[in-house]
Formats: C-alpha cells, sequence, structure tokens
C-alpha cells in the first residue's frame, strides 16, 4: 500500500485538531459596562494603583459579564500537598451557596479552579491562560510563595486584582505601596513566630530554652528566622534548632535531638502529619516541654483527634472556629459551614473549611464594592482590599479582617492563642481552650 | 534489487509526507495556541497554551535521555529528572550571574550535565538492575532538598526559585506570520485572524521555535550515536556484557559514557526548560518529575527515539488534562470533586502501558507507520558506502526479527554483541 495517503490522512487530520481547537476557543468576555478608567487612582492609604500601566485591553469590569464574575485560582490539585488545592472547593462551595441563596451583584459568582501541582512553572502558565481567556474578573489565594513570585508579575501587568493571596512572603504582601493588585491571605509565617515569641516570653519569662523543628522550604525558614531574630533580642535561648525536608518519611531523628536538649519549649514548625508525628514522638519521650505548632496544624480532626490525647496542653495561634472542635458544635456559623460543605461532598477536615472562611471575606469584599461609585469593578475591589472591616463569623470573636493600605496591610496578622484539650470521656472529639485576649504580630 | 527500490522510494516518499505533516504542525500549532485557546470535551475545559507545547518538545528531550540510558544502555535509571533540574539552574544561573550569551549557558550546563552523569555512572560498573535504581531514585528525590542548602541557596533562590533576568527578543517577522497565515483560504481569517503579536507572545513563539531547533539538533546527534558503531557496541553491552567484552568492547568505558550522553541530553532539556519558564523552583525537579519521564520514556516505547517525543507530549499535556477534568460520561460529578488529578493520573499511569504495551512507537509499528524493531535499514547502504547488505523482505529473517518484542535481546543485537563493527538494527 502506498504510504503517501497516510501521510495526506495525518495531515488532515492534524488540521481538524487545530482548527478544533481554534473552533472551541473561548470567547474573550465583554466589559458589562462603562468605558475604561484611566489615571492613577488612590485605593488605600498610600496605595495607588496607575492604570494607564495597565494594557490596551484592559477594563475595570473585565470577567463581569451581565450574568456572571469568574474568579480564578491556581492551586495543586496532584502531587504531594494536592490536600491544600481544597480550600479551592471550600470557596466554590460557599459561593454555590451564595449564588442559589442571594447572589453577588444579581450575578453568579463562577470560580475556575486550574491544577498546578504545586509547580510554580504551571501555576504561571495556568494563570497566563487564565489572563489570556479575558474571563477573570479577580484572582484569589494561588498558594505558594515561588508560585505567586513566578505568577503575581503576570496578575500585575494584566491589573487584575489577586484578592487574600496564598503567601505569607512579606516581601510579596507587605508593600501594597509596590504592587496594590495582591493582598496576603495567610497569616504570615514570620508574624505567628513572633506571636509564639510574645507568648512564651508572657508565659514562662524572658530567656526560656527553646527547641524548634522548621520545615525545610520557605514557610520553615520563615519561622526559623524569625525565631532566631527573636533569639538575638534575647526573649528566647535556642538550644535546638532541626530542620526535615518536605518529603522525608519520619521525622523521629529530629524529635530525639530535640528531646535530647531538654529545652523548656518545644516549636514544631512544621506542617500535614509530621505535626502528628512529633506530638507523639515528644509525648512518647521523657521530655514534657510547652509544644507550640504551626497554625497549619491547628484543625482539630486533621492533626489532634488521630492521636489523642498525645497533643494535650499543645498551644496552636487560631484565628477562626474549627468545624471539628466540639466547642463549636452549636455555632450556627458553623454549622452553616458543614453544611454548605456537605452539601457539595467535601470533607469538614482539612482545607475545605478555610475555602469556606475565605469566600465569606470574597464576597463582603465584593458586595462592599458593588455598592460603591462605579458599582462592581475591579478598582473598587483593590479599594475594599486596602480597606477592609469585616467581623468574618466564621473567625474567633474579636478578630477582624482589617487593612488599611500601607498601614496595615495583612488581613490576617492578629490571632488568640488556643491550648488543646484532648476528649474526656464519652466524648468524641477534643476542642480548644482559647485565650481571651487577641494578640498581634509586632 | 527492484523491490528494494520500490521500497526505498515508498519509504522516502512516506517519510517526506510525514516530514511535511510535521513541519506544517510545526508552522501553524503556536500560533494557534499562542492566545491560550481552550478544548471542550465532555464538558472540560482542556488549555492549550503555548508554553506547554514547548514544553512538551523539551520533555520529550528528557525522556530521550532515559531512551539513551535505559532503553539503549539498559541501565535502570531515574536520573533524567534530576539532570535537567542541574541543567536549569545551573543554566539560570549561569546566564544571570554572568555575560555569557544564553545558548553558551545552555551549553556549558549541558556538558557539566555530561560531566555528572559520567560521575554518577561510576557506581553503575558495579551496580545494576534494581539496585542501580534505587541509587538514581535517591539523585532524584535530592535536588529540592539540594538547592535549598544556605551555602548555595544565595545562587538557587533557595525555596522561592529562581527567575530568568534574560529575555529573547523575536525577529520583527516572527510577528507578522498571523497577518500571512490569516490569508490562507478557508482556515486563515477563521481560526488565526489577521492580526500581528505582541511583543511577550511573539517571544513565546519564538522560544518554540528556539526549543524545537534545539531539540531537533539534540536528536539528529543521539541517532548518530545510537545508530552508529558507538551505539552498536552499547547494544552489545546492554544485551550481553560478557560476549561484548570477549569482542573487544570497552564495557566499562561505555557505560559510563552512556550515563554521561544521557546527562548531556536531559542537561540541554533543563536550559530550554528555564528559556521556555524562566523561572525554576525545587518542587519542580523531584521525584515525581522523574516518574514522569520514566512514564514518557514507557509510553513512548523505551527503545524508540521518536517514541520520546510521544513521551514529552505525555509528560506536560497528561497532568494538564487529568487536572481539568470534572466530566467523565457515565461518572457522578460528585465523585470528581476534590484532589482528582492523581488519582486519573495515576489511573492512565496504569492504564497505558497495558493498552500500549510497546509504547506508541510499537503502536506505530502495528500499524505500518514505523518499521518493525529488527528488520534493518534498507536504505543503509547509501548512507554506509555500501557496507551493509540490507535484508530483503520476505527472507525468513525478516518476519522472525519483526516478531520479536522490543524489550527483549535481539537476535541481531546478540549477533552484534559478537561483532560491534557490523551495522546495527535501527532502533
Amino acid at each position: 500500500m502506498n504510504r503517501i495517503p497516510k501521510a495526506c490522512a495525518g495531515l488532515a487530520t492534524s488540521l481538524m485538531l487545530v482548527i478544533g481547537a481554534g473552533a472551541c476557543s473561548s470567547s474573550v468576555a465583554k466589559s458589562s459596562s462603562g468605558g475604561r478608567m484611566t489615571g492613577t487612582v488612590e485605593v488605600g492609604t498610600g496605595v495607588k494603583a496607575d492604570l494607564d500601566k495597565c494594557p490596551s485591553t484592559w477594563n475595570q469590569t473585565g470577567g463581569i459579564t451581565k450574568d456572571s464574575i469568574t474568579l480564578g485560582i491556581s492551586a495543586p490539585r496532584s502531587g504531594p500537598l494536592a490536600g491544600v488545592g481544597g480550600l479551592a472547593d471550600g470557596v466554590k462551595a460557599w459561593f454555590d451557596h451564595v449564588n442559589a441563596t442571594d447572589p453577588v451583584d444579581g450575578k453568579k459568582v463562577e470560580v475556575e479552579i486550574r491544577d498546578d501541582a504545586y509547580d510554580p512553572a504551571r501555576t504561571k502558565t495556568n494563570v497566563q491562560d487564565m489572563i489570556a481567556s479575558g474571563k477573570i474578573f479577580s484572582f484569589f489565594y494561588v498558594i505558594g510563595t515561588a508560585n505567586n513570585i513566578a505568577a503575581q508579575p503576570l496578575m500585575s501587568q494584566a491589573c487584575i486584582p489577586q484578592i487574600v493571596g496564598g503567601t505569607g512572603s512579606l516581601d510579596l504582601v507587605g508593600h501594597p505601596d509596590k504592587d496594590p493588585w495582591i493582598q496576603g491571605g495567610l497569616l504570615p509565617y514570620a508574624t505567628e513566630a513572633d506571636i509564639w515569641c510574645q507568648d512564651i516570653v508572657a508565659r514562662k519569662g524572658k530567656g526560656a530554652s527553646v527547641s524548634y523543628l522548621a520545615m525545610d522550604n520557605d514557610f520553615g525558614d520563615a519561622y526559623a528566622k524569625k525565631l532566631q531574630e527573636c533569639a538575638s533580642q534575647g526573649d528566647i535561648k535556642l538550644v535546638s534548632q532541626q530542620r526535615h525536608a518536605p518529603t522525608a518519611p519520619s521525622i523521629t531523628n529530629q524529635i530525639t535531638t530535640m528531646a535530647a536538649s531538654k529545652a523548656d519549649v518545644a516549636i514544631l514548625g512544621t506542617t500535614s502529619a509530621f505535626c502528628g508525628q512529633g506530638l507523639s514522638g515528644i509525648a512518647a519521650s521523657s521530655w514534657h516541654p510547652q509544644v507550640y505548632v504551626s497554625t497549619t496544624c491547628g484543625q482539630v480532626g486533621a492533626t489532634f483527634s488521630p492521636i489523642d490525647p498525645d497533643g494535650k496542653g499543645t498551644h496552636v495561634a487560631l484565628n477562626r472556629k474549627d468545624p471539628a472542635d466540639a466547642k463549636w458544635a452549636d455555632d450556627p456559623t458553623v454549622k452553616e459551614t458543614i453544611k454548605v460543605l456537605k452539601d457539595e461532598n467535601l470533607s469538614i477536615v482539612g482545607t475545605p473549611p478555610d475555602g469556606v472562611l475565605l469566600g465569606r471575606y470574597i464576597e463582603y469584599a465584593m458586595r462592599t464594592a458593588a455598592k460603591m461609585d462605579g458599582g462592581l469593578n475591579r478598582v473598587n475591589l483593590l479599594k475594599v482590599m486596602w480597606h477592609s472591616d469585616f467581623q468574618n463569623p466564621q473567625s474567633l470573636p474579636g478578630i477582624r479582617f482589617q487593612t488599611d493600605g500601607v498601614k496595615d496591610p495583612l488581613i490576617f496578622d492578629s490571632v488568640q492563642i488556643g491550648t488543646y484539650v484532648p476528649p474526656a470521656a464519652g466524648e468524641k472529639v477534643g476542642h480548644y481552650d482559647i485565650a481571651k485576649t487577641v494578640v498581634k504580630g509586632r | 534489487m527492484a523491490a528494494t527500490n520500490i521500497l526505498r522510494s515508498r519509504r522516502t516518499r512516506r517519510r517526506a509526507g510525514w516530514t511535511a505533516v510535521l513541519a506544517l504542525l510545526a508552522l501553524i500549532l503556536p500560533y494557534m495556541l499562542v492566545n491560550s485557546p481552550q478544548f471542550a470535551v465532555f464538558g472540560n475545559t482542556i488549555p492549550l497554551s503555548i508554553d506547554v507545547l514547548s514544553y512538551a518538545v523539551v520533555a520529550g528531550l528528557a525522556v530521550l535521555s532515559l531512551v539513551v540510558l535505559v532503553g539503549h544502555g539498559g541501565q535502570l535509571s531515574l536520573t533524567a529528572g534530576f539532570f535537567m533540574g542541574v541543567g536549569a539552574y545551573l543554566t539560570m544561573i549561569l546566564s544571570n550571574e554572568t555575560a555569557l550569551p544564553f545558548a553558551l549557558c545552555v551549553v556549558a550546563a549541558a556538558l557539566v550535565c555530561g560531566l555528572l552523569g559520567i560521575a554518577v555512572g561510576l557506581p553503575a560498573l558495579r551496580i545494576e538492575g534494581a539496585y542501580l535504581a534505587l541509587v538514581t531514585i535517591t539523585l532524584a528525590s535530592v535536588l529540592p532538598s539540594l538547592v535549598r542548602l544556605p551555602v548555595i541557596s544565595g545562587h538557587t533562590g533557595g525555596s522561592n526559585g529562581l527567575s530568568l533576568k534574560y529575555t529573547p527578543s523575536a525577529p520583527d517577522f516572527i510577528g507578522q506570520v498571523p497577518t500571512w497565515l490569516g490569508h490562507l483560504p478557508g482556515i486563515g481569517p477563521s481560526y488565526i485572524g489577521t492580526y500581528a503579536l505582541g511583543p511577550a507572545q511573539a517571544a513565546s513563539v519564538w522560544i518554540f521555535y528556539l526549543v524545537l531547533a534545539a531539540t531537533l539538533a539534540v536528536f539528529w546527534l543521539v541517532a548518530g550515536v545510537v545508530r552508529g558503531r558507538t551505539g552498536r557496541a552499547v547494544h552489545a553491552v546492554r544485551d550481553h556484557g560478557i560476549g561484548a567484552a570477549a569482542s573487544g568492547v570497552h564495557v566499562a568505558r561505555l557505560k559510563v559514557m552512556v550515563f554521561g550522553l544521557s546527562g548531556l541530553v536531559a542537561g540541554v532539556a533543563g536550559g530550554l526548560y528555564a528559556l521556555v519558564f524562566r523561572i525554576v523552583a525545587p518542587e519542580t525537579f523531584g521525584l515525581t518529575l522523574a516518574i514522569y519521564l520514566l512514564f514518557g520514556m514507557i509510553l513512548g516505547g523505551h527503545r524508540a527515539l521518536g517514541g520520546a517525543v510521544a513521551g514529552g507530549f505525555a509528560v506536560a499535556y497528561l497532568p494538564v488534562i487529568t487536572g481539568q477534568i470534572k466530566h467523565i460520561p457515565a461518572v457522578p460529578d460528585r465523585w470528581l470533586v476534590g484532589p482528582t488529578a492523581s488519582f486519573l493520573l495515576g489511573l492512565l499511569l496504569i492504564l497505558f502501558p497495558l493498552v500500549l504495551p510497546g509504547g506508541v512507537a510499537g503502536l506505530g509499528r502495528r500499524l505500518g507507520f514505523l518499521r518493525p524493531l529488527g528488520t534493518g535499514r534498507t536504505d543503509a547502504p547509501a548512507a554506509s558506502g555500501g557496507r551493509a547488505t540490507p535484508p530483503e523482505p520476505g527472507t525468513a529473517q525478516t518476519p522472525a526479527r519483526t516478531a520479536e518484542p522490543d524489550t527483549a535481546p535481539t537476535t541481531s543485537a546478540r549477533a552484534n554483541a559478537m561483532s560491534p563493527n557490523r551495522r546495527e538494527t535501527r532502533s
């Protein structure tokens, strides 16, 4: 058989495929109203957005149609950190609930989720694609510092806000005067470490001996650096500094070394299963320090229940109500959160409840922006991002989502210290005893 | 002889046809994808961006490094991701911190990777099989920690990764091509449009062509090695080391050389990766990438150089596609809520080798698009000065070789072990 026809068939098929791809291309969303804003706009105290630098195709209402508003996120949905991406599902679940009950500005909020497997190169490609689609009104919580370093310049150049960005890096989120388009959506790890320091000094006095374990990445680096700063100021005395790889199978060696230091305080600046491993390791040793764990391990259901009662007395910096905590079983907001998550077949353990918490704030920000002159648009959203004052019902009482431009750029910078109490006889899950005092990072 | 000429003529025409198809695709695809179109399949939105297309080409090169090492060298190894990472980091550091032209940075990084490959190959003289795989798994997982070491994090960017400062500027004609393509009758105005690309879009297209050119050059070089005398000796060592040594082949030197070549190829892939994405970060080059590349090699066909291209596309596109799947016919949507991408990808990793045991190359052979393994090059005499006598189709030798699975040592390879100077079958 002559092969040329096969090659021709191949050519035809290939062309059909590329034509098909073109035919299925997304259309650029049209703005719902108004001309393009120009000039430099003050969007918060000391925060200005230069709209003349935005692309010629930019419009403040991009991503809003007459029926819908689209939010975008790139998050790990595969790979070792796939669980973290559950936060995106939580946000989507919240907006599905809002769309069904009281739509924002009369429109349906759609959430576009792209998987990046926590690979910054894929984050960049995802964000690039979503910007090119013209559909995205605002991004939210793109997860990871390296990922934001890769992708935020694209969002800023495209003049598309990232509300509650998924990084605690102060270089990225601490200077809205340099880049007004990203707002931090995490308690910065350095701030958390500073709060630990303050709490240790308050409970043990200056100079308490501290042994810490930090994960070997930007997250652990931030904790380690702040604790070293704290030690250099004489607040604490570091007697053992341990690190572990994010992919380590076990941290037994590190815990053994920490236990040998007999420090007054142990800090587990790590996350996920390592927290439980560390707490169990300390409980099994003859060492009885005051233990602090990262706020990323603050969930009762994920961290403490599986190892009860090994986490007894552990201190955690908290800012929200944990749906798995028995303390909040009758709280109406927590009940609503659980219902929203269960309606979407999502777990109340892990990151989806955090997604609902953030979803509530994003909803507040969009509703507030919609009431401003010009209605819901990206500039008004920036104004809310840099001047927020919101009592999120899912936050602990007394903790508000507040920002004020360069004076107070961090939406999460205050916590209450919780002390874990394992379940008593007859109880299924434990709870936190939460200190009434709100502690703010310095 | 007449039959041979007819076959050669058919093969030449077939090859010309396929070359034309691929050249046309290479010309058009970047322009189709430069605006990140989306493709709808069963209600799932699949994005097709030009960066992923460029990455597919780069990944093909990384898979090629495994084809050389595992398929041809017979060394079970997971080092491709490591060398790719080292190549990417070194290229970026050299480009950012010296005044060297970017191309030289890639070459220098690749050479360092080649030397590292030789260093890694030395233990392979003592260990092989599963034990060697175990050693290389360690290497595959160590890079993310290595680049975070405080002593070098000032250069590597530590946990936050590193951004490339060099920006290639595309020649003017690159941005004008859509205007010309847009006038193609039929498809132009509807599917490409008549517009000039902006600088960033033109740069993306230009980077694709640069990456494609570099990749083709490396494929050509590797094909030359694999199909030449050195390649025959490598195959002899792979298939029967003792026999090869008895025939005067320097087994140790060849084994180490294959590791070096593999490292070099993966190093080039790393350098090109840096150019495509302009950022490298520790998480990118861990064990997951090593496994993906191994899968790409199996999917493409572990001894098929051309199969590496298919493997590269699988490495680049399968994670993108599985990450976007929210609907599958006959599967309730609620089962697809949450991080299901890992599960779907894992399922594909299991299913593909079952459905395509010989990889894409094996399928191509079954369908007649590719020549079966072990049938020899009928056009060899012209290339080799007429030294070889190609097997005639229909002789007793051809079907016997055709029937051999490409995973088993071939009769011809065993014969070559005894005579490495003889022209080798084409892989």
